[in-house]
């Protein structure tokens, strides 16, 4: 059977990856343990040892693993990103996820077979930039920014020729991914120098009354009700008090799912398919796989869609779903 | 042993039961089970920073508090959480047992408020992420302590998990019933009600009738 779109999972740990494998992923994504990927949480991805076999279970049944080594390196300490490109290489990645220009070029320098994947990170939303990256590093894919509407992506690939992977599901980024620093204003650090968007060291939830508070740092973020859903702490999902009054400035807390766009998507070009959520855990990543993996299959067959696609609204952040920039643009 | 659905009716009626100097010697027992299981587990905990989570069973008498860092960890039954902690995790322990085996997505609960997570975010996703490397069993690593007696104990407890999942889903129906019954009877009252409160307007009207008739009957017969 020929796949209808690839699917491109998650996995944070050995465990997850296993999951993903096992619930029907093409292929996996994960990042070693330090600042060289944009999830870089306590007790969270692979040490080389566990990348090794975790590439063998994969390949052992017929899935593809790629290694995201994308976060921008710290002036005149290249040393993490060069090793985590040169550790993928040798353990077998079948690709890395890069967006720093000169952790780029010295992969496809040193590593010319080593397929090359643009991170959303590089934030690559026009042809432009596309065909620069393409040009001087011969990048295979790029994985599209969240800020592009289905014909503004469509419009891009015909311009450009490219793979492109496209977020599916998962926990929704509102600002342009790589240049964001409200995380960073607030506690110092941020995805795309350290890898943590609100680290964990400086979160922080009490319950006061009967709500919930969240604290990023000193700041609060936001106060649920006893009956609302709770949500992460992260500064774009906040809710401030603006004039005295509550309100969410940039995003509610809302999670991304394209199951209704999929045929769109395929229309406009797209390769592939990612599933947001290397922190998230090993059941989350084999419910929502095997959901994804039921859906493909049954639309490369020209079946319905399978009842399990109405049943991921529960695992959204806040509880509730969102086409994101897909169906109305960025704003 | 194979593996089998985690029997909490069972467990969650006897944890109530048992006093907390059996329940701790019982944990002890557990402990040493699972850090033979699970050896990267326990070094991962114990190369921890030294901290203490509270864990509360909303469904259960018990509170507990684990600790680790530096050592063996712990988990200690107690009354109440008064003492410092580094954080806290509320549940019910069907949700806190499937968060310990991986079985159940931890932000999810944590979105829909089925577990409540306080204090130090960063010690709870250590844990939770030291956790999910290890698929612990903590029903196949209790039934480990009865030793050869341990399938046969496994088959009772399950079949004693059954028993009371049915007797739980017939009280529920009678549960449900009985309201029913009772909405059936409030309505019924306030029907009853209604129409008193029509029969008493009817009797005012019917006596300021009866009065205009009496005053026209008199002036009739005065004229």
């Amino acid at each position: 059977m020929k796949a209808y779109l690839e699917l491109v999972c998650p996995a944070g740990t050995p465990a997850a990856l296993r999951a993903a494998v096992d619930a029907g992923a093409d292929a996996v994504y994960c990042g070693f343990q330090d600042c060289t990927n944009a999830r870089n949480y306590p007790g969270l991805n692979f040490d080389r040892h566990e990348l090794k076999s975790g590439i063998a279970y994969a390949h052992a049944r017929g899935c593809r693993v790629f290694v995201a080594v994308n976060t921008f390196a710290r002036a005149g300490d290249f040393g993490p990103w060069q090793r985590a490109v040169d550790d993928a290489a040798a353990l077998g990645a079948d690709a890395i996820i890069v967006a720093d220009l000169g952790v780029l070029d010295y992969a496809a320098r040193t590593y010319p077979k080593l397929r090359l994947h643009l991170s959303v990170q590089a934030a690559a939303a026009s042809a432009f930039a596309i065909r620069f990256y393409r040009e001087t590093f011969g990048i295979s894919r790029v994985i599209l920014p969240r800020v592009l509407a289905v014909e503004e992506i469509a419009a891009l690939i015909g311009q450009t020729d490219i793979e492109a992977e496209v977020f599916a599901f998962g926990s929704l980024g509102t600002m342009v991914e790589g240049r964001c620093y409200l995380s960073s204003y607030i506690t110092g650090r941020s995805p795309s120098m350290d890898g943590v968007c609100a680290p964990a060291e400086h979160v922080s939830y009490q319950e006061e009354g009967n709500c919930l508070v969240s604290r990023l740092g000193e700041v609060v973020i936001n106060r649920f009700g006893p009956h609302e859903p709770a949500a992460y702490p992260t500064p774009c999902k906040g809710r401030y008090l603006v004039h005295g009054r509550p309100i969410y400035l940039f995003e509610e807390p809302i999670g991304l799912n394209v199951i209704p766009l999929l045929a769109e998507l395929k229309a406009a070009g797209v390769t592939a398919l990612k599933i947001e959520g290397r922190q998230r855990s090993r059941a989350y990543v084999s419910k929502i796989v095997g959901t994804f993996r039921a859906i493909l299959d049954s639309l490369a067959q020209g079946k319905p869609l399978p009842a399990e696609a109405a049943e991921l609204a529960g695992v959204a952040e806040g509880g509730r779903e969102t086409f994101g920039a897909y169906a109305r643009g960025w704003r | 042993m194979a593996e089998a659905e985690f029997p909490v009716l069972l467990v969650s009626n006897a944890l109530a039961l048992l006093p907390a100097p059996i329940l701790e010697r019982g944990i002890g027992l557990l402990l040493a089970v699972l850090a033979r299981k699970h050896p990267r587990l326990f070094r991962t905990l114990a190369a921890h920073p030294p901290c203490a989570i509270g864990i509360e069973p909303i469904d259960l008498p018990h509170r507990f508090v684990l600790r680790y860092g530096g050592g063996f960890p712990s988990l200690i039954p107690t009354g109440t959480l008064d003492q410092p902690l580094n954080a806290r995790v509320k549940g019910k322990l069907e949700s806190l047992v499937g968060l310990l085996e991986g079985r159940l997505d931890s932000d999810t609960l944590f979105f829909s408020r089925e577990i409540v997570i306080t204090g130090d975010t960063e010690t709870v996703l250590s844990l939770r992420n030291a956790l999910e490397r290890d698929s612990v069993d903590l029903f196949a690593t209790a039934m480990a302590l009865f030793g050869p007696a341990s399938g046969l104990v496994q088959h009772a407890a399950l079949a004693l998990e059954r028993r009371l999942v049915k007797t739980r889903r017939r009280l529920m129906a009678w549960h449900e019933a009985l309201h029913a019954a009772r909405r059936e009877e409030a309505s019924v009252a306030a029907r009853c009600a209604r129409l008193e409160a029509q029969l008493q307007e009817a009797n005012a009207r019917l006596a300021k009738l009866e009065a205009r008739l009496r005053r026209r009957d008199l002036a009739r017969d005065l004229s």
